[in-house]
């Protein structure tokens, strides 16, 4: 190793940065140099100088202000996300619903329902407004229930019940149009029974969902 | 019982867990602080780098990628974030000459003498410091107490790992050379 490239490593020598290779030659080379041992002292010396520079202290009142910042940040940032989730979760539940009637019309679902209660001696004299209303509940309970838990998952799921009761209600809203147009041939009792039976299920699922994903999850804040 | 990584931390804290920004912030404030001082060389300009910095880390956890070190990313945001700050207020990016001393852990038992002494040797160092580019600065201070290697700062100055070695050197040769 010449003495320029000796010099050249100094730096990366001080800072433990030389592989083993350029070390052993480099340890060499300023053994048998007294030239780059004079270097190396006045480079260890500068590199020692620039570690003892005290270490500052921060400023409590800096730490004070910044952790406030935090506070006040974190506090702002959940009823956004809240509202923004809300929205979301509506609109994406609205998705699934329609898109479960398209697949399954609520008629057939009322009629499945009614088959599936005739074994059971305590549903047998049920009105057929009562079975839209439990089979309209299925098209509110399991697309709210779904959306929900993701929420929960992606917001941290806080305020459970107020959330879920905001996105059920919202949910319930947007789906009454739809329902009145696939519904108008109807009987008014009937769709009023769905709508009824979308509402209740939307509200129940929505909140249902948030709290089993906040009760999975549980953030600080 | 076995410390949380800070990488492990940063995604915690991407997942909700103010407890872990708390973590964070308490492994690396006393780091930065002194980083920042010691970068700017203004106490005041380096305690709203230092506000901003955590702040920034807390906004932006959802863009948290565990790929590199934490140390890493707080320390890339730092320094962008002192870079934007001279873009703005249309200086060069040089070090800031301190109108008031910086803060720091007094020695135990110091004399009048050794007090003085002590504070011009600091008074150099700051200038002789000063005197670096921005780049060669971070470099070495990033090298000298952060002890970290060449490619992790690499990586926060966006320059290769050699050219990290050479600007290294660049900056004690200087030093090396001012304060003789």
């Amino acid at each position: 190793m010449q003495c320029q490239d000796a010099q050249a490593l100094m730096t990366a020598y001080l800072g433990d940065e030389v592989v083993s290779i350029e070390r052993r030659e480099f340890e060499e080379h300023f053994t048998n140099c007294a030239c780059c041992r004079e270097e190396l002292a006045a480079f260890r010396e500068a590199w020692d100088r620039v570690g003892r520079w005290p270490v500052p202290a921060v400023d409590p009142r800096v730490e004070r202000d910044l952790l406030a910042r935090v506070e006040e940040e974190a506090a702002s940032l959940v009823p956004r996300l809240r509202l923004t989730a809300t929205i979301l979760s509506a609109a994406a539940a609205v998705l699934l619903s329609i898109a479960a009637s398209v697949f399954l019309p609520y008629e057939r679902a009322f009629q499945l329902c009614r088959e599936a209660l005739k074994g059971f001696s305590a549903f047998a004299g049920l009105p057929d407004s009562t079975l839209f209303f439990i089979a309209g509940a299925f098209y509110g309970l399991i697309p709210l229930l779904l959306v929900g838990l993701v929420a929960a998952h992606l917001i941290g799921g806080t305020g459970a019940l107020w959330h879920g009761t905001v996105t059920g209600v919202a949910f319930a809203l947007l789906m009454t149009p739809y329902v009145l147009i696939v519904c108008s041939a109807l009987p008014g009792i009937f769709t009023a029974a769905i709508l009824a039976g979308i509402g209740l299920g939307g509200l129940s699922g929505s909140a249902g969902g948030l709290w089993l994903g906040s009760r999975a999850r549980r953030p600080a804040w | 019982m076995k410390q949380p990584s800070d990488e492990a931390l940063m995604l915690a804290l991407k997942g909700g867990d103010q407890a872990a920004f708390e973590e964070l912030y308490r492994r690396y404030r006393n780091r930065l602080y002194a980083f920042l001082i010691r970068y700017t060389g203004d106490p005041s300009s380096a305690q709203d780098l230092f506000q901003e910095t955590f702040l920034r880390v807390f906004r932006d956890r959802a863009r948290y990628e565990p790929r590199a070190a934490f140390a890493t990313w707080l320390f890339t945001i730092a320094r962008n974030l002192f870079l934007d700050s001279v873009k703005r207020a249309g200086t060069p990016g040089t070090f800031m000459e301190p109108e008031t001393a910086t803060l720091s852990i007094p020695d135990p038992t110091p004399g009048p003498l050794e007090t003085l002494a002590q504070e011009e040797g600091e008074a150099v160092l700051r200038r002789a410091v000063a005197s670096l580019a921005e780049e060669d600065r971070a470099i070495l201070l990033l090298s000298r107490f952060e002890g970290m290697r060449y490619a992790q700062i690499g990586q926060i100055l966006g320059i290769s790992e050699g050219a990290v070695k050479v600007r290294a050197h660049r900056a004690l040769l200087t030093l090396r050379r001012m304060l003789k």
